[in-house]
């Protein structure tokens, strides 16, 4: 460039760019294949250790070779279209996906040396340590108080009612919820507001001393102030546990979590610091799904 | 590399991004503008182009608001992430220093408005030699970062990156110049301050030049090489004492 005219045709030309301009979209047909991670899936003295998980629903190969740590007192937020494996994935660490008819688990996930996937392991403890948050929000039909108490109850953690309620109001007071609820610990939970409900069952979650709480889109089904409350008890929540949280949000995942892992068509795409991969991903799969360049 | 500002699903964002690059060129060419006619009036003792270029200061503050209002709206609309973060945080960053590049070429035309009524009969090749020849490199440095502004050539905006401390060297050797020539012989005291006051100007332009490549090398590798010292070029401006 050498003269103010070819500026001015540089204008012009963006001029005609801005008219004819029109997405791309390939990366939701590519072929399925495995593809390497990019950025360390590893962490120092990780919460749970995941090494070459794959899940098969039938013929179809849901999540392919999947290695990654979680790290404790961290959140790491999962992110990727709809269909990429991530909550697959979520599901495997607490087996969950051992209630879909069809299902199979390969690989190994280590919590304290022991693999979660190994025969002999009581998957009831299991799903207490690692506890999960659904999308819509799913109190007992019972009272506020029953709700938070039942798992206590069941898993023998508590000696006496002095003991159980004590771990009731830890739990809601964990959850945010206390202030609200104690004086109608009687009533239904069903009877709260969404996030109230979602707090509830964060609060029945956080009774059975878990260490991990998997997270699926807990935030989906409410609406901006509610999901506020929740992201801002997931943040104090890490203090104590380890969170793996899916979300479709792109702005939520930067917001809540210290780690991204982006998925795409069952493959671990990239992992890395949420501020690295909402700035500058690594991989162009990566950056297309978080700039929306996915047709 | 060059990056595309195109490819998104909601197309709207592809023509928007479009427009704010385009935007941007606008406010580039018209800095160029403005620092081209302040050097005719410099070579040239072009009075009338010196005035033009203070006349036309107001459009490039105006451009510069313009565009900072666009910016402010896709942030709040579009809540950008990754690339598109970069392009947009970049470009609001890039029309600051277009703007300043204005300011600067506004303040060689007054000097030259000054010196040129005031003393019709200065010897310029002993008062303004070395303006001169930094009115040529600032010139050209910006050419340079307008081009890479446009194609978002990282490699091409590194070249340039690579060209630090040349207008340095040329102001400091100037200064000693100056200094070494006897006011009253071809000039003024003042005259000669205000030669000094020039060439500072054009050095800042090539400065404000280098400023929008680095945006671009951000854009592009979303690697931040402000401020570090693994770019300087191997001549090392000379330093007095």
């Amino acid at each position: 460039m050498s003269s103010v005219d070819t500026i001015e045709e540089a204008v012009q030309l963006k001029r005609a760019n801005f008219k004819q301009a029109a997405g791309h979209m390939d990366s939701l047909t590519r072929k399925q294949e495995q593809r390497e991670t990019e950025g360390d899936v590893r962490v120092e003295n990780p919460r749970l250790r995941c090494n070459d998980v794959n899940v098969y629903y039938g013929e179809k190969h849901a999540v392919m070779g999947v290695n990654l740590d979680i790290g404790r007192n961290e959140v790491i937020a999962m992110i990727g279209p709809s269909g990429c494996g991530k909550s697959t994935f979520l599901r495997c660490l607490n087996r969950m996906n051992d209630t879909i008819v069809g299902c199979r688990v390969t690989g190994q996930i280590f919590m304290d040396e022991q693999d979660i996937n190994a025969s002999g392991i009581d998957v009831v403890p299991l799903r207490a340590t690692v506890g999960m948050v659904f999308q819509k929000p799913n109190p007992f039909p019972k009272s506020i108080w029953e709700n938070v108490a039942f798992g206590p109850r069941i898993h023998g953690l508590a000696q006496n009612k002095a003991e159980l309620e004590e771990m009731v109001v830890t739990s809601l007071q964990r959850a945010g919820l206390w202030e609200e609820v104690k004086d109608r610990l009687e009533q239904p939970g069903t009877g709260l507001s969404g996030g109230q409900q979602q707090r509830l069952c964060i609060a029945r979650t956080i009774a059975v001393n878990p260490e991990v709480i998997l997270m699926d889109e807990p935030c989906s089904a409410l609406d901006p102030i509610a999901t506020a409350v929740i992201e801002d008890l997931i943040d104090e929540l890490r203090e104590l546990y380890s969170i793996v949280i899916v979300t479709h949000s792109m702005q939520q995942a930067a917001r809540v979590s210290q780690r991204t892992a982006y998925f795409h068509l069952g493959n671990l795409i990239e992992v890395g610091e949420t501020t690295q991969i909402f700035t500058n991903p690594v991989h162009k799969l990566t950056e297309d799904y978080i700039t929306g360049r996915f047709g | 590399m060059v990056q595309s500002l195109e490819g998104h699903s909601v197309r709207r964002f592809d023509g928007e991004l479009n427009s704010l690059h385009t935007q941007v060129l606008e406010i580039s060419g018209l800095a160029m503008d403005q620092a081209r006619q302040a050097l005719r009036a410099l070579y040239d003792r072009d009075l009338d182009a010196a005035r033009k270029v203070i006349l036309r200061e107001r459009d490039v503050d105006a451009l510069e608001v313009k565009v900072d209002e666009q910016i402010v709206a896709m942030l709040a609309r579009r809540a950008p992430l990754a690339l598109d973060l970069r392009i947009i945080i970049s470009f609001s960053k890039m029309v600051t220093h277009l703007e300043r590049i204005g300011d600067e070429a506004m303040r060689v035309a007054e000097l030259c408005l000054r010196l040129y009524e005031a003393g019709s009969d200065i010897d310029g090749n002993a008062l303004l030699a070395d303006a001169y020849a930094m009115g040529r490199g600032a010139e050209r440095m910006l050419s340079h970062a307008l081009e890479v502004i446009d194609t978002l050539d990282a490699e091409r905006a590194k070249e340039l990156l690579a060209d630090r401390g040349r207008l340095q060297v040329e102001f400091e050797t100037g200064l000693r110049r100056l200094a070494s020539l006897s006011p009253g012989d071809s000039h003024t005291a003042a005259q000669g301050i205000d030669a000094v006051l020039i060439m500072k100007a054009l050095e800042r332009i090539g400065d404000h030049a280098r400023n929008l490549a680095e945006y671009v090398v951000y854009i592009v590798s979303g690697t931040d090489v402000r401020h570090q010292q693994n770019l300087r070029p191997v001549q090392e401006p000379h330093r007095p004492g």
